[in-house]
């Protein structure tokens, strides 16, 4: 067990960490700013592998093709949930708001169990277990690739809030919605973009991992338990505290899985996040509650 | 050799459980008396009008629903005497999702702390209650006296750790979802494992079961109208203002966690006697944690019978859910649990206290509020 041997590890968890990242990002922005956690993160992770999945397996194709329309499909999905379900609830207390997303995860997660079964499916796409070579480091070349696709969309998301009216806007609700709303925002519609702009983010996150993992519903647990953790330690909100923490949690999790075997993978996470809690309870980036 | 004797020494105290079950009838009737002392006698202490969501069956109740609590009550203690197997194993894993609910209600009703994690309470109990004591050679009715400190012990230390300074109740939720899941794994090192069969049948189960809802129902009254309640009601109102009045709210928080966790593990060791062994991937269940919240905010989050009714509701329907198709060789995994998450975000969303107060005063068990009601 050589240095190296360490740092091939780390490497790879890290470029899987950016893709946790970018999940996390979208259960990030939506609490942010429409102050609501998404606890069916992880079931739209696992429908947007599924989506991926389902190309592979018809005709051999590329799963990221899949990618441009799992994302329209789960934007316009959020856009929906958010302005008939979601939007409605907005003024009951924060429990209550957890307890209906706590039904929409209940809901999500057995729909997809209803509609593909408890099996799993999908094959790893063409050139899965190709390697390259970065002088000393071996990485496997999808998940360079879905760590490139995952830091573009990021600072795509980043341009969005920064240039944009739209975004400008999104970020003055999370702001202040009640100022946004004094200067003539139209609060409903800009949470649904918000909400739709989360899933969509969330689903792309899930068709990157789809080239590597194989895809079954129980997945969702999974994903849904690491989108917690890294939102937890990045701290709710912060684009840039969602990554690092993505890429933190990625790398212990590697490392702690090939030191110990797979079992110890999320007892790490955990451990990481309990030993977060008690140095910076509000997360890394230690922005107040949104 | 010791796993015969446990089993010998098992069947020994199912004897004498059996028999003492006249006298559990007894006492059972003793608690419905002392209930019913409590349904009609003690006045509210708390200041009216502002514990509208408390007005629940045991502050004020109408003849109606005192008659029908009796009715209720009388035909549960029967039930082993003119019902079928069948219906007694459905009520028996009614009773146990009621027990568990109300369990959850302590600190996701009364404190306002959703835990997403409560499997993880039920796996504790479980693992210490039934596993260790049973491995050592012991009597597995002891078990769960020794689960319930643990388990308090480990909610007390979750509570504090997810309500640190600053945190607010979603970021609650989502440390209770991950530690529970890290329970899951570190359970999945330690294995699965196969339990003694408690010989008991299942009136046994049945009766043992009701108790602890009796028992709950009692203990989360008195807690109710206790200091501790008013502390956890003032913080889930709102916690700034707690603070403020001198109330120490991660202090409050981590105490009730603590309690409803306690209350959680007799639960975890009943299910592991139930399913016959400690199966990580079932005590642990994420899903499973989601089941018994929304049972109980169905029910009526932070009132009494809440999470009875709430159980009454969803446990028949879903074993219905999950025996149907099955026997008619169309397994459909999910269904139940897709059922549930509908029926959770329809009351939430048409009415957010829960059909119990709405069910209660349409058919007159509660007297219908006076003055202004709470939004």
């Amino acid at each position: 067990m050589t240095l190296g041997f360490i740092l091939n590890i780390m490497i790879g968890g890290l470029l899987t960490g950016l893709v946790y990242g970018l999940a996390a990002l979208g259960l990030s922005v939506v609490w942010g700013v429409v102050r609501v956690v998404n606890l069916a993160h992880g079931g739209i992770m696992v429908a947007g592998m599924y989506a991926a999945a389902l190309p592979v397996a018809a005709r051999g194709a590329d799963p990221l093709l899949a990618l441009p329309v799992v994302a329209a499909g789960l934007f316009v999905a959020g856009f929906v949930l958010q302005r008939f379900l979601i939007g409605r609830i907005a003024a009951t207390p924060e429990s209550v708001r957890l307890l209906v997303m706590a039904g929409v995860a209940l809901l999500v997660m057995n729909g997809l169990l209803l509609a593909f079964g408890p099996g799993g499916r999908g094959a790893p796409a063409a050139g899965a277990g190709d390697a390259l070579a970065f002088g000393p480091f071996l990485v496997d070349r999808l998940q360079v690739r879905a760590a490139l696709v995952a830091l573009m969309v990021t600072v795509l998301l980043f341009l969005f809030f920064n240039l944009t009216g739209t975004g400008k806007a999104i970020r003055a609700c999370a702001d202040s919605p009640f100022g946004a709303r004094v200067i003539g925002l139209d609060l409903d519609h800009l949470c649904a973009v918000t909400f739709g702009l989360g899933a969509a983010v969330t689903g792309v996150a899930g068709c990157l991992l789809a080239q590597t993992v194989e895809v079954r519903p129980t997945l969702a647990i999974d994903y849904t338990i690491i989108g917690f953790l890294v939102v937890l330690v990045g701290g709710p909100g912060s684009v840039g505290g969602a990554l690092l923490a993505g890429m933190l949690v990625g790398m212990v999790e590697a490392v702690s899985g090939a030191l110990f075997g797979p079992e110890s993978r999320e007892l790490a996470g955990c451990g990481l996040l309990v030993l977060i809690l008690l140095l910076w309870p509000r997360g890394l980036s230690g922005e107040a509650e949104p | 050799m010791r796993n015969e004797d446990t089993v010998g020494r098992v069947r020994e105290l199912a004897v004498v459980v059996r028999n003492a079950v006249g006298t559990a009838l007894w006492l059972a009737f003793a608690a419905l008396a002392w209930l019913l002392n409590l349904i009609t006698g003690l006045p509210d202490r708390m200041i009216q009008g502002t514990l509208d969501l408390s007005t629940d069956f045991a502050t004020a109740v109408t003849p109606a629903g005192r008659g029908l609590a009796l009715l209720v009550l009388a035909g549960l203690l029967t039930l082993p005497v003119w019902a079928g197997a069948p219906a007694l194993s459905t009520l028996t894993v009614t009773l146990w999702f009621a027990y568990a609910a109300l369990a959850w209600n302590i600190a996701g009703g009364f404190a306002g702390q959703i835990s997403l994690g409560h499997a993880l309470f039920l796996g504790i109990g479980a693992y210490v209650g039934s596993g260790v004591l049973i491995h050592a050679g012991q009597n597995p009715w002891l078990g769960p006296v020794l689960a319930v400190p643990v388990a308090g012990a480990v909610g007390g230390l979750v509570g504090w750790l997810a309500s640190r300074p600053g945190l607010s109740v979603a970021r609650f939720a989502l440390v209770t979802a991950v530690l529970a899941e890290a329970g899951r794994h570190a359970a999945l090192l330690a294995g699965p494992h196969a339990l003694p069969a408690v010989k008991g049948g299942p009136a046994l189960f049945y009766y043992l079961i009701l108790a602890m809802v009796l028992a709950a129902l009692v203990l989360s009254r008195v807690l109710q109208h206790s200091g501790l309640g008013c502390r956890w009601l003032a913080v889930r109102e709102d916690a700034v203002a707690a603070a403020a009045a001198g109330v120490n709210v991660t202090r409050a928080r981590a105490s009730a966690l603590a309690i409803s966790a306690a209350l959680m593990a007799p639960a975890g060791a009943f299910q592991a006697c139930l399913e016959g062994g400690l199966f990580p991937d079932s005590l642990f269940s994420f899903t499973r944690s989601f089941e018994i919240l929304a049972i109980a905010a169905i029910g009526g989050l932070g009132t009494l019978f809440g999470p009875v009714l709430g159980a009454l509701i969803v446990t028949p329907i879903g074993e219905m859910l999950s025996t149907l198709p099955a026997r008619m060789h169309h397994e459909m995994p999910g269904l139940r649990l897709f059922c549930i998450g509908a029926l959770l975000v329809l009351v939430m969303v048409l009415r957010p206290t829960g059909l119990w107060l709405w069910l209660a005063r349409r058919l007159g068990l509660v007297p219908s509020p006076g003055g202004g009601s709470r939004k």
